[in-house]
């Protein structure tokens, strides 16, 4: 071994592979979360002003103003979005009650080799019937799993976003 | 003998970590620096470590230190490591060192590491660490030594912008035992050391930083007997994908005492100092 550098270029190349797993994709969770309901796709994007107001209310940053929107008969509606794992994207849908309560959860694609838990049943039961008004907080009203934390935070903080987004901006569009 | 049996054992290690390269969480974003998180209950990493030490005032020095580090979560706040230690010297015309060119097992050591706080949960991370440990060889001039040490470590960890940039601070204490085989004499020492990490995740799987290092050796373990000092610091690169994890610190010693050479000390410390780790999780 003459010098450690000489293993560098053979781990950068190594690396271009990326790793993901897809539970579900955009249609599939439509099918899980609104079974035998024809949703509408509603093309929406957050202005600066309804940024800062979402931001603002959740304490969570809003990483993307274009917003992935389905919209149900009943006035529900359907969420896609990204929350950041450890290295990649969590990405995630919220089914909402047309009064803006988390019906369900489900995680889309998980990328993490640690964490992975978060797509546990039980611990997606916890966010059925949150509000805006909920703290979503671990070890509050939400309960951590060990050694999955930093998704159970960062998936937790994506549901206190779409709720806030909801107050915000779905209650009131027509 | 003792090259063959060396090197054995790294084939051995590395090809056990090659094996067994099945998955991934307590990666280490810096070199030098620990973070608080420990792995999951259960889980397993193995790390390969190689740390080059190169740069007298004079002559040729080369010095590579390998470790081999099985790690494994005995509970999600606790984990536990074994190292088993390697080290190289090519040393040539450098003033106070003999010649020598030779690769040698260089003993063990074992750690435990407890999470007390969660950079995701509780605002900061915070863990404590003691390892405790035996060496064969001077790491400075590969002479046969029998080295024991105890080093306890405090580290902290503080997240920001959603868990994409990390700061660590290690403050840590190592308690060491020499016995000289040629003299038979025994003699302590204590290092204190603080290292401080910054590292940013500029892309998915990609993190940049940077790290220092200071550290302070007391001669017989009183704080009124400083022997040398040095500060090293520099950049870090971290990449992590699904099954392994890999990184990069370089740090040249950018100021020591007693000043030997330019304002670095010399004498104790290398002009520069490279780290790569690989881990690999299961």
């Amino acid at each position: 071994m003459r010098h450690p550098c000489i293993l560098l270029p053979a781990v950068l190349v190594a690396s271009t592979s990326g790793y993901a797993v897809t539970y579900l994709t955009a249609a599939q969770a439509q099918a899980v979360l609104f079974p035998e309901t024809a949703l509408a796709p509603v093309a929406r994007s957050l202005t600066a002003g309804e940024t800062t107001a979402i931001e603002k209310s959740s304490g969570v940053r809003v990483r993307q103003r274009e917003l992935h929107l389905w919209r149900a008969p009943d006035g529900g509606w359907l969420v896609v979005d990204e929350v950041l794992g450890k290295h990649e994207f969590i990405t995630f849908a919220v089914a909402l009650t047309a009064g803006g309560a988390v019906r369900q959860i489900e995680i889309m694609d998980y990328r993490e080799s640690y964490g992975a838990e978060v797509r546990n049943e039980k611990w997606r039961a916890q966010f059925a019937g949150k509000t805006a008004t909920a703290p979503l907080q671990l070890d509050a009203d939400i309960k951590n799993i060990s050694g999955a934390t930093l998704s159970c935070r960062h998936v937790t903080d994506g549901v206190k976003r779409i709720l806030a987004t909801h107050a915000l901006v779905l209650k009131i569009l027509h | 003998m003792k090259i063959s049996f060396s090197l054995r054992l790294l084939a051995t290690a590395s090809l056990a970590a090659l094996t067994l390269g099945i998955a991934h969480a307590d990666e280490n974003y810096f070199g030098y620096t620990y973070g608080s998180e420990t792995l999951p209950k259960g889980r397993g990493e193995i790390y390969q470590w190689i740390t080059a030490r190169s740069g007298k005032a004079d002559g040729s020095y080369r010095a590579t230190d390998l470790q081999t580090e099985f790690e494994y979560g005995f509970a999600d706040r606790l984990q536990g490591s074994f190292y088993l230690n390697a080290v190289r010297h090519r040393i040539s015309q450098v003033t106070d060192f003999s010649d020598r060119d030779q690769v040698r097992f260089n003993g063990l050591q074992a750690s435990l590491k407890f999470s007390l706080r969660s950079p995701y949960k509780d605002g900061y991370g915070l863990a404590v660490y003691l390892e405790p440990g035996y060496k064969r060889y001077s790491a400075k001039s590969g002479e046969r030594v029998d080295i024991f040490f105890l080093e306890p470590k405090l580290i902290i960890q503080k997240n920001f912008l959603e868990d994409t940039l990390v700061w660590a601070v290690n403050l840590s204490g190592e308690f060491e035992r020499e016995h000289n085989l040629e003299t038979a004499e025994w003699e302590s020492e204590l290092e204190l050391q603080f290292s401080t990490g910054l590292s940013y995740r500029f892309a998915p799987r990609w993190f940049v930083g940077a790290e220092a290092v200071a550290t302070a050796a007391f001669e017989r373990m009183h704080l009124d007997k400083l022997g040398e000092y040095a500060v090293f610091a520099g950049p870090n690169l971290h990449y992590a994908d699904q099954r392994w994890w890999a990184t990069l610190t370089v740090l040249p010693h950018l100021t020591g005492w007693p000043k030997t050479h330019g304002g670095r000390d010399l004498e104790h410390f290398e002009k520069l100092q490279i780290r790569l780790k690989v881990g690999l999780n299961f």
